[in-house]
């Protein structure tokens, strides 16, 4: 039971942390022309979305999309839309499909780049950015792909885990209510 | 595709559609304050955030701290040679500042464009998505900030506040692309040339500076600084240096490609700048000289 609460505090966990890490990161390593972007709650509620509950995920996706906006964005409706927007359509697009921590991979990439697509094309439409397709697609797309990848690899075996853990659970109570 | 847009859900994804844009059109607008949900879920984000972010300005801090460490030696030669020249230039602006002050006494004016009171703050977060460039510091507005304040690190001017909650604000940087985001700079030369810096050129990393008038001679390396004419800065806070000019589209203006002096990654630290001058908003609310005064008195205090 005890277990479940514990996904909303990773997921503050790991919105602080993708602020925190945005002030350390770049000019270390990167030299200022490589923009990183970590996106490991949305990684987490893709996750979320499609090994344990989709109402939940689109519902927490929705919550923190929010919390970016009012936090960081100050313009309702990007993060708002943008997260409960992809997680759904990535939940609709794979739920058929093979679901294993391998295919899960090519999926979290795909929904990262449709993410990152989707906020270039909003923030462009709006004119709070000037640079070319080009240059974003190399630039911002190809690191924060690869940097989220890793984050991926870390930590997607645990979080499998505790996700299979939590859906037992619930098919379990769920079960219960049946009989 | 067919079962994705069954009825029910097509009406769902227009209407949802429709309230983003008008969501978007909504906060789009210049707001003067935000709504007290706003600044308490600012407030408490803040807060949780700041638990994590003090640890982790420790961690870096060490990391730095070792860097600098393998590079005293070098650092150590260069620091030599200039130490020279500083001293030099030590004695020259003290005699400089003390007649500014005696000529001022002259004329019974104390206060400048260029005089300001400083608070200071540390940086708890960046805006992870790097469309909309902002920091989290962890002062706010009862620490007597306000919306607009310059806000600068000790290399020079980075940006401005743009929002102020209870106990945090958000700093809006210069490289953000946003046409509220204008300052008024002077580059200093024989005489000064005055224009608006308009965001950043994301390839190069240098701030646009536009609307230079075209017969103004702009050289590499001038210096640019804030003009104090805006209304709401100091005069004098250093942006940056001039790297290269370009005439503007239809040869009436010239464009400035300035190297930013402050590092706008990495920051950890940071000066909230409050012009001591009256500043537009102090006029707008009718409370233009004495206030002025009074704010700086505590000022001091803090």
């Amino acid at each position: 039971m005890r277990k479940k609460y514990w996904v909303p505090i990773i997921m503050l966990i790991l919105f602080s942390l993708e602020s925190i890490i945005m002030n350390y990161v770049p000019s270390y390593f990167f030299n200022n022309h490589w923009l990183v972007i970590p996106r490991f709650l949305f990684i987490f509620l893709l996750f979320i979305t499609i090994f344990y509950d989709k109402k939940l995920g689109v519902t927490y996706a929705f919550v923190f999309g929010l919390l970016m906006d009012i936090v960081f964005t100050e313009i309702y409706g990007i993060y708002l839309f943008v997260y409960p927007a992809v997680v759904y359509i990535m939940y609709w697009l794979v739920k058929n499909w093979i679901t294993n921590l391998f295919t899960m991979f090519f999926y979290s990439v795909f929904g990262l780049i449709a993410l990152e697509i989707v906020l270039f094309l909003l923030y462009y439409m709006i004119n709070l950015s000037d640079i070319s397709f080009k240059y974003f697609a190399f630039h911002r797309l190809l690191p924060t792909m690869l940097m989220n990848m890793i984050f991926y690899v870390a930590i997607c075996f645990p979080l499998k885990k505790y996700l299979s853990a939590l859906k037992k659970l619930k098919e379990e109570e769920e079960g219960m209510f049946q009989s | 595709m067919p079962q994705f847009l069954r009825n029910k859900r097509l009406i769902i994804l227009l209407a949802g559609i429709i309230i983003l844009v008008a969501l978007i059109g909504f906060s789009l607008r210049d707001r003067e304050e935000l709504s007290w949900p706003e600044q308490f879920v600012k407030d408490t984000v803040g807060f949780v955030q700041n638990i994590f972010a003090k640890p982790a300005h420790y961690v870096a801090g060490f990391v730095e701290n070792i860097h600098d460490l393998l590079n005293t030696y070098e650092e150590n030669k260069i620091l030599k040679e200039h130490l020279d020249s500083y001293a030099k230039l030590k004695v020259e602006a003290d005699r400089l500042e003390q007649e500014n002050k005696e000529l001022r006494a002259v004329l019974d004016k104390d206060e400048t464009l260029a005089s300001y009171h400083v608070r200071h703050a540390s940086v708890i977060s960046r805006n992870p998505d790097r469309w909309n460039e902002s920091l989290i510091i962890d002062k706010g507005e009862v620490h007597d900030i306000k919306k607009d304040m310059a806000v600068i690190t000790a290399d020079g001017m980075i940006g401005k506040i743009k929002s102020v909650g209870k106990t945090t604000s958000s700093v809006q940087l210069l490289s953000t692309i946003d046409r509220t985001n204008r300052v008024h700079v002077a580059i200093q030369g024989d005489e000064n040339a005055y224009g608006l810096v308009e965001g950043i050129d994301e390839e190069s990393q240098l701030l646009l500076v536009n609307e230079i008038p075209a017969e103004i001679k702009i050289k590499k390396g001038m210096n640019v600084i804030t003009s104090g004419f805006s209304g709401t800065f100091p005069e004098g806070l250093f942006i940056g240096t001039v790297e290269k000019v370009e005439p503007s589209q239809y040869g009436l203006t010239q464009t400035a490609y300035v190297k930013p002096a402050a590092n706008f990654y990495n920051i950890k630290h940071v000066m909230v700048i409050e012009r001591t001058m009256p500043t537009d908003k102090d006029y707008e609310s009718g409370d233009a000289t004495g206030e002025g005064e009074e704010k700086a008195a505590s000022g001091d205090k803090s």
